[in-house]
């Protein structure tokens, strides 16, 4: 065969099995008992690989509160301290097979969901979701945010397994990928709207949280936690997207694309016939709707790994699913609807079941071909949460971004090394 | 009446505006671009694209109407005529060229050389993203003149009539994929060999000229006279950026991205312009003739 017929080959399978993966919601653990290699001196987080001196201020603080958090520092200077003499370790989530969004720390002691896609085999797991505002993945970590942290691994944590074990129980687990279709289908774009996903969420996992027989004045706590997070099942989803993501990775021969990501100094890729090798070049700064009191001057570097639901072709390649999301990242209706028709000219196929209703129900744009993106210079463009350059302060808007067009050039001469002989 | 300011005018433009006629008219109406008939067969474009060229005059974006474009001021087969630095199209556009900064082309720096060597590396290079690039393409046209040029090149054949014969009209678009492979190898060719004096490119330029003369029948007028300007040296920009970068400078860096540049033209034009350069570089400065295999391995 042909290098071009073997890339086609490749392609095809890697974007068949990422839309064939089938991610269901089966666990939910502490990250030290899940995450095999997992060391208690490691701290895993968003983006390509980084060390502590070139971190950006968001993903800083984020560590300053796990380790608060882990009781292994008792002020944020000591936390500082520890992580300057390097006495923590540093890994990417993804290379843990996980996703977790903005600054995405994950320590031992932190409670993980754990999705496993039936059709291939893949685990992968995604951290809890705080809320919006001042959280620790945005880089926060007063005492508001420590303490929610505190009810969410004593309550939330106990709470959420017993439900989901329940749920397993009952019938394997929860599927996410209807959630998710349904979810287009009612206004979501799978990544920054995420209304609608989590009520179907929330109609699937009361059952079981009724079942669990946690404690009355508890089940009121953790319903209305999620009630009013509509960003609560991001997390779930990304995990979700993960494992699709994985079913198409490690493909020889294929250019699709399967991690995108961001850790607030840098971006990052993986290409599926490339493995686990990253393409990194500068994060740039979204550009978006700013909270009073903030303007883009604030604004961090791009971050986080929940580009991994654009990498699955969902999220923002589905805005024109979600025109509302213009009143929280900024642009026009218009403008979400062109960006989803762009992103079909850098992706190889349209999914057969995330649909859109406005485009007479296309499939979205899966499968991001590195090729095409060299030869229409279109990179993928995402919606995001935007965190203050400062650590400690959190969230302070949302908005549009582009991955740095460097990371397909770079991905590109990998290839010809590779394959090009 | 729209009217709209020249930014630049090509060398070519001007002196065949400034020349007597007894007809000019306009063949092709697009948004953004129009193509202007003059005497038998010369062409002038008037485009809205900052790209240009020794026969394009490009107008200022600020004062086009981008929204509407060409297509609602001009019909085809409107009269056109030069009068006073201005171009009258029909009657609804007028162009005013008394500004315009005129347009010989990009220049090489004098003394400027790269070693050998660096050139065969820079036209694997060049190979590999052509390459990589065009396995992209998906339409059956496509295939079928990737198949057609590996057919050619895999013979040796690049520069023989019945391979223009057989590729010359080959398809989809306005310029069709093969027309504007022969314009990348055109291009190639003739600024090795009259900007360059690279004799082989010359010699190649040449046997290029004798085997396109009657095929050229078989295509449709604009691209005929793209094929006819690429034969004698009369480049765009972004193909005389991608040439300079590839002879002249002295890191590569530039080099990719002067070729992705070219590669974006049209919907699949660019990739078959970028196709044709890279087998002209390849035939002039690749050292072992296992290059077409590797080019076909990734288009066929």
């Amino acid at each position: 065969m042909s290098l071009k017929e073997l890339v086609e080959e490749a392609n095809k399978k890697a974007v068949e099995n990422m839309m064939e993966a089938d991610p269901h919601l089966v666990d939910v653990k502490l990250a030290k008992d899940f995450i095999p290699g997992f060391k208690s001196d490691m701290i895993l987080h968003a983006g390509p690989p980084i060390t502590w001196e070139r971190m950006s201020g968001p993903l800083r603080g984020a560590v300053i509160g796990a380790l608060l958090y882990e009781g292994l520092a008792d002020t944020p200077e000591q936390a500082e301290k520890m992580a300057t003499r390097g006495e923590v370790v540093f890994k990417p989530n993804h290379e843990f097979g996980g996703a977790c969004p903005m600054a995405g720390v994950v320590t031992p002691n932190m409670p993980i969901y754990v999705v496993h896609d039936k059709r291939f085999g893949n685990y992968s797991y995604s951290n809890f979701n705080e809320g919006i505002g001042k959280v620790l993945r945005y880089g926060a970590y007063d005492h508001e945010v420590l303490s929610r942290l505190r009810w969410m691994l004593e309550e939330l944590y106990p709470a959420m397994q017993a439900a989901v074990r329940e749920a397993v129980r009952d019938r394997g687990g929860i599927a996410i990928k209807p959630l998710i279709a349904q979810g287009l289908h009612m206004g979501d774009d799978g990544h920054n709207r995420y209304i609608a996903i989590t009520r179907l969420f929330l109609t699937e996992i009361a059952p079981y949280l009724v079942q669990a027989d946690i404690p009355r004045d508890a089940f009121v706590r953790v319903y209305n936690f999620i009630k009013n997070n509509n960003f609560f099942t991001l997390n779930v989803g990304m995990a979700a997207a993960k494992v699709m993501t994985l079913a198409a990775h490690n493909i020889k021969y294929s250019t699709i694309v399967t991690v995108m990501t961001r850790n607030g100094t840098d971006s990052g890729i993986w290409v599926s016939g490339l493995g686990d090798r990253w393409f990194t070049a500068p994060a740039p700064v979204p550009r978006g709707v700013y909270f009073p009191g903030f303007t883009h001057e604030d604004a961090n570097p791009d971050i986080g790994d929940s580009s991994i639901t654009e990498t699955a072709g969902f999220g923002g390649f589905a805005m024109a699913a979600a025109p509302a999301i213009v009143s929280w990242v900024g642009g026009s209706v218009e403008f979400a609807i062109e960006n989803t028709k762009r992103m079909y000219q850098i992706t190889y196929a349209k999914h057969k079941y995330f649909t859109i209703p406005y485009l007479n129900f296309e499939g979205t744009p899966t499968g991001i071909d590195i090729r095409y993106v060299l030869k229409t210079g279109i990179t993928p463009t995402i919606n995001t949460g935007i965190a203050h350059k400062k650590p400690g302060i959190g969230q302070i808007g949302a908005g549009i971004v582009s991955f740095p067009f460097e990371l397909f050039k770079e991905a590109f001469k990998a290839f010809v090394e590779a394959y090009g002989a | 009446m729209l009217r709209l300011r020249a930014k630049s005018i090509g060398s070519y433009a001007r002196s065949l505006l400034a020349e007597p006629r007894s007809f000019g008219r306009v063949e092709h109406v697009f948004t953004n671009t129009l193509y202007l008939r003059l005497g038998q067969d010369d062409m002038v474009v008037v485009t809205a694209y900052p790209s240009r060229s020794l026969f394009a005059v490009n107008v200022y974006a600020d004062d086009y109407p981008s929204r509407e474009g060409f297509t609602a001021y001009v019909r085809p087969m409107s009269s056109v005529r030069f009068d006073e630095e201005q171009l009258i199209i029909g009657e609804g556009l007028t162009v005013d060229v008394s500004s315009a900064e005129v347009y010989k082309g990009l220049g090489i720096q004098a003394g400027a050389k790269v070693p050998e060597e660096a050139l065969t590396r820079r036209a694997y290079l060049l190979l590999h993203l052509s390459g990589f690039l065009a396995s992209a393409l998906r339409s059956p046209s496509s295939r079928a003149v990737n198949a057609r040029i590996c057919e050619t090149i895999g013979k040796g054949r690049s520069f023989d009539e019945e391979a223009a014969r057989s590729l010359v009209g080959l398809g989809e678009g306005f310029t069709p994929s093969g027309d504007d492979f022969y314009v990348g190898l055109a291009s190639t060719l003739s600024f090795a060999c009259l900007k360059l004096r690279i004799y082989e490119a010359c010699e190649r330029l040449h046997r290029l000229r004798i085997a396109l003369e009657d095929p050229l029948s078989l295509t449709t007028w604009a691209s005929r006279v793209y094929i006819r300007y690429a034969l004698s040296g009369m480049l765009d920009e972004a193909m005389e950026r991608l040439l300079l970068n590839f002879y002249t400078e002295e890191s590569a860096d530039g080099l990719l991205d002067s070729a992705l540049g070219l590669a974006r033209r049209g919907h699949e034009s660019g990739v078959f312009l970028l196709t044709g350069a890279t087998v002209a570089l390849a035939e002039l400065h690749a050292l072992k003739e296992v290059w077409r295999e590797r080019l076909c391995n990734y288009i066929t």
